[in-house]
């Protein structure tokens, strides 16, 4: 439950074992990986890695000889012809490629199988081509079906020529307003989706002329009509169809064979696809590697907990060398890797819709879940409602696949246990006792109870935040910001003078009270100068001072917002027991239209549609409360973010 | 009135845009201006066009980056104007904005057809991504006319483009993708504009269809004293919903109407002042349309009351200004001095000796 401390590995190997290397590495799921150029630019491969060595670093190194022939050029238009006949069956999968990979093997049983195949396949691809042929002729010739005529004749007309084509809507309108001045018979033969088919019959000696009229008109022509077919058009369609009867039984008996062959080779195939699949990632993994003659270097992020795992796994290579590295270099961003169980995994989707966590921070994460979903039912609780509402979550998650359900299934839960602190069930109030108090009957408590829950969280959040900053080692921040300890101990002495106004006793006096917020105020007014002062004794940094004018305006302004947003802040949380008020209330104005009607029927009706109201239109806006509650009050304490994520190399 | 709400928002914004487009004064400035680099720097530093230009900063100005950066601006304005908009006035935008789209297709397909030298096509590509459906990068990595068309398979430009595929090395190739295209997108524009509500978008429509009278007119006398082309092929070529010129008209011009009687006959209408005057007829031409065009614009910017004209005419005037910035950008080439770059401009700057 927390940020996972992650460490730099840096491999040095030898170049013979590379391609294993990466594949361990990959298969492993849990390395990012770092461009090794940079990390021996800025010396941190301690190892090995000395001037000499430097030196040599080359490009990309592939001496694998069973790589070499796999990289041919005749090799990969065998591979893709063999994954050209499976089209899409091949499927990925880590499994098949944890033993060892014996390339050469590999690459062999892709000749075979293109051996095998290829012939046939070649053959029923140029029936394919033919039968696709066949098509458009008989296309072509259904347009002409009803006329009587001998091709032979048109064909060989001595002084017209003729075209079948196809004009749009648009097109057919301006031929036909200008009829009088075309240079050809324009015959409509059919019609082919959005378009009209025409038959045009021209004079040769207007050929020129009727071709850029057809070409002005953006007239398609119509392919498949062949001079060397004689005869009728019917007797010409006929013959195609039989033609054409005639290649579909010969592609179905070589299909038939085809898949045959595949049904032997089909794991082979599947196995070879993943392999080079596998070789694609290694490929590009290697170009963020550095290679020396004999070596190559590979750095990345590895989880602390996991080192020991990978270096055992890593440690069966010989003269490998597998150093990991603590001490994070400030200049590199470290990745963000959060860790929390099941119960708040899914919340990580809400931390992430705002920002990454930076690799320092207190993962967010716990305090999020237990706060979101305590406010939520706090401010909906309904047994029954919560049910649905779990449910819907449950339903989203196994049916549409959305990690979004899972939020909403936990979320139902806590309704459904607040609903029995309440006694609310489907929105009645009268079904089930309440464990703690009925909302309506007590709603001066419900709506001081909320503040007080909301003081006690701003609390935590300011912890978390002054923790974050000694954390990213800001201690100046940490003790002087609003959100330090100065900022904290303002919103104590604030909330001790405000508190013997509603309670009637005070437990520290006044005048220290307000001598402790004088000097809280001084500080944080004086904050910029102080830090610069504090700081200047160390490093002497040319930075741009404001000036001074500038600086205590807005400073001024600076404290009076710090102010408003404490209050504001504070008094934010009321909505909580708003929200728990307002459910009943809104179910009691259903309930008593109910009543009204003096319908069974109709009053059962009007509960069912109050209860759906209630659930999709109070849901959404209580989850969106919560949402802005968690993003505006709480993390604007201490959440800084400005993280990257995590992400490992995988298939 | 409540009809109209939906405008107000909008033509608010619009007015806030349009008076963040370049003054009287920013114009003598920029054709006081020494060279590109120089109306460079004034754009970048002291206008709205910083927004496409700041990209170069740094680099060696050439005209020619200058000139695309500035069209993507028209783009840019677009983007930010549709969002604003709702149905059917948004698919009216977006369709206007398929010129882009067809302009990059046609960058393309001289690319590919090795009919175009320029280096960065990539660069040069300004359809937007909100609106184009086609991944022009990948068009891009095409080598031949065959494979691209064959990924534009499932656009309507397919059918379009399918009678001339096979003539590529027909001098005329290009000209029959340009004007077929061209007809499509004004086809597709005025359906989009039979949506609108008469009411709202009536001088709006208006307007474009003024345009295509231009159009229409400066086609057929361009054609009719150029090229060799039949009539019929003339009048195959004229776009369609024109404002006052329909098809009957451009036909009866045609067939029956000598060029050098068509003073005479435009004599008595709007549209005299393209051919009433005595010289430079051609040379002008194109000028004195978008001249026209401009004052008709800025006569529905201020007739536009709560309606979808104010759009529109915000939408030209970016245009007119970047076509106007083209012009100033291309005679600091030939070192014009300020009262002869004004000649070529489309608004009127009056420019003291």
């Amino acid at each position: 439950m927390a940020v996972e401390k992650l460490v730099m590995m840096n491999v040095v190997g030898k170049n013979e074992y590379v391609d294993s290397v990466i594949k361990d590495i990959i298969l492993f799921e849990n390395v990012q990986i770092v461009d090794a150029y940079s990390e021996i630019d800025n010396f941190r491969f301690t190892i090995n890695v000395t001037e000499r060595n430097i030196q040599e670093i080359l490009g990309f190194s592939e001496l694998e000889s069973g790589m070499k022939a796999a990289n041919s050029e005749e090799f990969q238009d065998r591979l893709s012809l063999v994954e050209e006949m499976f089209g899409n069956e091949f499927k990925v999968d880590k499994n098949y490629l944890k033993k060892d990979i014996e390339l050469d093997s590999v690459v062999s049983s892709v000749y075979r199988i293109y051996a095998a195949v290829h012939q046939k396949y070649l053959i029923l691809k140029l029936y394919y081509n033919d039968l696709k042929q066949i098509d458009t002729s008989l296309k072509a010739y259904r347009y002409l079906e009803s006329a009587d005529i001998d091709m032979d004749k048109i064909n060989n007309l001595e002084n017209f020529n003729y075209t079948i084509g196809s004009l749009s809507k648009d097109s057919v309108d301006r031929l036909k307003r200008n009829y009088g001045n075309i240079t050809a018979i324009v015959v409509h033969v059919g019609s082919d989706t959005d378009n009209e088919v025409y038959l045009v019959i021209s004079p040769k000696d207007l050929e020129t002329e009727t071709n850029r009229l057809l070409k002005s008109l953006n007239f398609s022509r119509v392919e498949g009509i062949k001079r060397e077919y004689p005869g009728k058009p019917a007797d010409i369609i006929k013959w195609l169809e039989e033609k054409r009867r005639y290649f579909q039984s010969k592609v179905d008996i070589l299909e038939k064979e085809i898949e045959g062959i595949k049904n032997t080779v089909r794991d082979e195939s599947n196995y070879a696809y993943n392999v080079f699949y596998l070789y694609g990632k290694i490929a590009d993994v290697k170009k963020e590697m550095a290679f020396s003659k004999d070596n190559f270097y590979f750095s990345g992020w590895v989880p602390t907990k996991k080192r020991g795992q990978i270096a055992s796994i890593l440690s069966k290579y010989k003269d490998i060398i597998v150093i990991f590295t603590d001490n994070h270099d400030p200049n590199i961003k470290t990745p963000t890797k959060l860790r929390n169980n099941w119960l708040f995994k899914p919340f990580e989707y809400l931390i992430k819709m705002y920002g990454i966590p930076s690799y320092e921070e207190l993962d967010p994460t716990p305090f999020l879940s237990i706060t979101y979903m305590f406010l939520f039912g706090f401010m909906f609780g309904d047994l029954g409602q919560g049910a649905i509402i779990f449910i819907a979550g449950v339903l989203l998650m196994k049916l549409k696949g959305m990690e979004f359900g899972k939020i909403i299934s936990r979320l139902g839960i806590s309704s459904m246990f607040f609903g029995l602190v309440y006694g609310s069930f489907f929105g009645f109030e009268t079904v089930i006792p309440a464990l703690w108090l009925k909302p309506f009957t007590n709603i001066n408590t419900i709506l001081s109870d909320a503040v007080v829950i909301g003081v006690v969280f701003m609390f935590i959040a300011y912890a978390f935040g002054i923790i974050n900053q000694f954390r990213a080692k800001n201690y100046y921040e940490g003790v002087l910001s609003k959100n330090g300890i100065t900022g904290l101990t303002l919103y104590v002495c604030l909330l001790l003078v405000v508190l013997p106004l509603i309670t009637g006793d005070r437990w520290v006096s006044l005048q220290i009270l307000l001598g402790i917020i004088a000097l809280a105020v001084v500080l944080l007014f004086m904050k910029e100068p102080i830090i610069r002062k504090l700081k200047n004794k160390k490093e002497t940094v040319g930075e741009k001072h404001k000036s001074s004018t500038g600086h205590y305006i807005e400073g001024f302004f600076e404290i009076y917002e710090i102010f408003m947003g404490m209050i504001s802040n504070t008094i934010s949380f009321i909505r909580v027991g708003a929200f728990a008020l307002n459910h009943v209330g809104l179910f009691l104005a259903f309930e008593s239209m109910a009543h009204l009607v003096n319908s069974p029927v109709a009053s059962t009706f009007i509960y069912i549609l109050g209860n759906i109201f209630i659930l999709v239109l109070e849901g959404l806006i209580v989850g969106i409360q919560v949402l802005r509650l968690q993003y505006y009050e709480l993390f604007s304490k201490y959440f800084k973010g400005g993280g990257t994520e995590f992400k490992p190399a995988k298939l | 009135m409540p009809g109209n709400v939906k405008f107000s928002g909008i033509n608010t914004k619009v007015s806030v845009l349009r008076s963040r487009l370049l003054s009287d004064e920013d114009y003598k400035a920029l054709m006081e201006l020494q060279g590109v680099k120089e109306v460079y720097n004034y754009l970048n530093d002291k206008t709205v066009y910083h927004d496409v230009l700041f990209m170069l900063i740094g680099q060696k100005i050439h005209r020619g980056d200058v000139e695309i950066a500035l069209h993507k601006y028209n783009v840019l304005a677009l983007e930010k104007i549709f969002p604003m908009l709702e149905d059917p006035y948004k698919t009216f935008i977006k369709r206007y904005m398929l010129k882009y789209e067809i302009e990059d297709l046609k960058l393309i397909i001289e690319k590919v057809t090795g009919k175009t030298n320029a280096v960065n096509i990539s660069g040069n590509l300004i359809s937007s991504p909100v609106v184009t459906k086609i991944d022009f990068q990948d068009l891009l990595n095409q080598d031949t006319l065959k494979k691209v068309f064959d990924k534009i398979k499932d656009t309507k430009y397919h059918r379009l483009l399918e009678p001339y595929m096979e003539n590529v090395q027909d001098e005329k190739f290009n000209f029959y993708i340009e004007m077929v295209l061209d007809r499509y997108y004004y086809s597709q524009l005025l359906k989009a504009s039979k949506k609108l509500s008469e009411k709202d978008s009536k001088d709006a429509i208006d307007l474009i269809r003024q345009n295509i009278d231009l159009f229409n007119l400066e086609w057929v006398y361009r054609a009719t004293k150029y090229y060799d082309m039949s009539k019929e092929e003339i009048l195959n070529f004229v776009l369609d919903n024109g404002l006052k010129l329909n098809y009957d008209k451009l036909k009866d011009l045609i067939y029956s109407t000598e060029l050098s009687k068509f003073k005479d006959y435009f004599a008595n209408t709007e549209y005299k002042f393209l051919f009433s005057h005595d010289y430079d007829i051609d040379l002008y031409m194109q000028r004195r349309i978008e001249r026209f065009m401009y004052y008709k614009t800025l006569n529905l910017y201020k007739k536009s009351i709560l309606d979808f004209g104010k759009i529109l005419a915000y939408i030209l005037f970016v245009e007119f200004e970047i076509k106007d910035l083209m012009s100033i950008i291309e005679s600091k080439r030939y070192k014009l001095p300020s009262k002869e770059i004004s000649k070529y401009l489309i608004r009127t700057i009056e420019v003291v000796d």
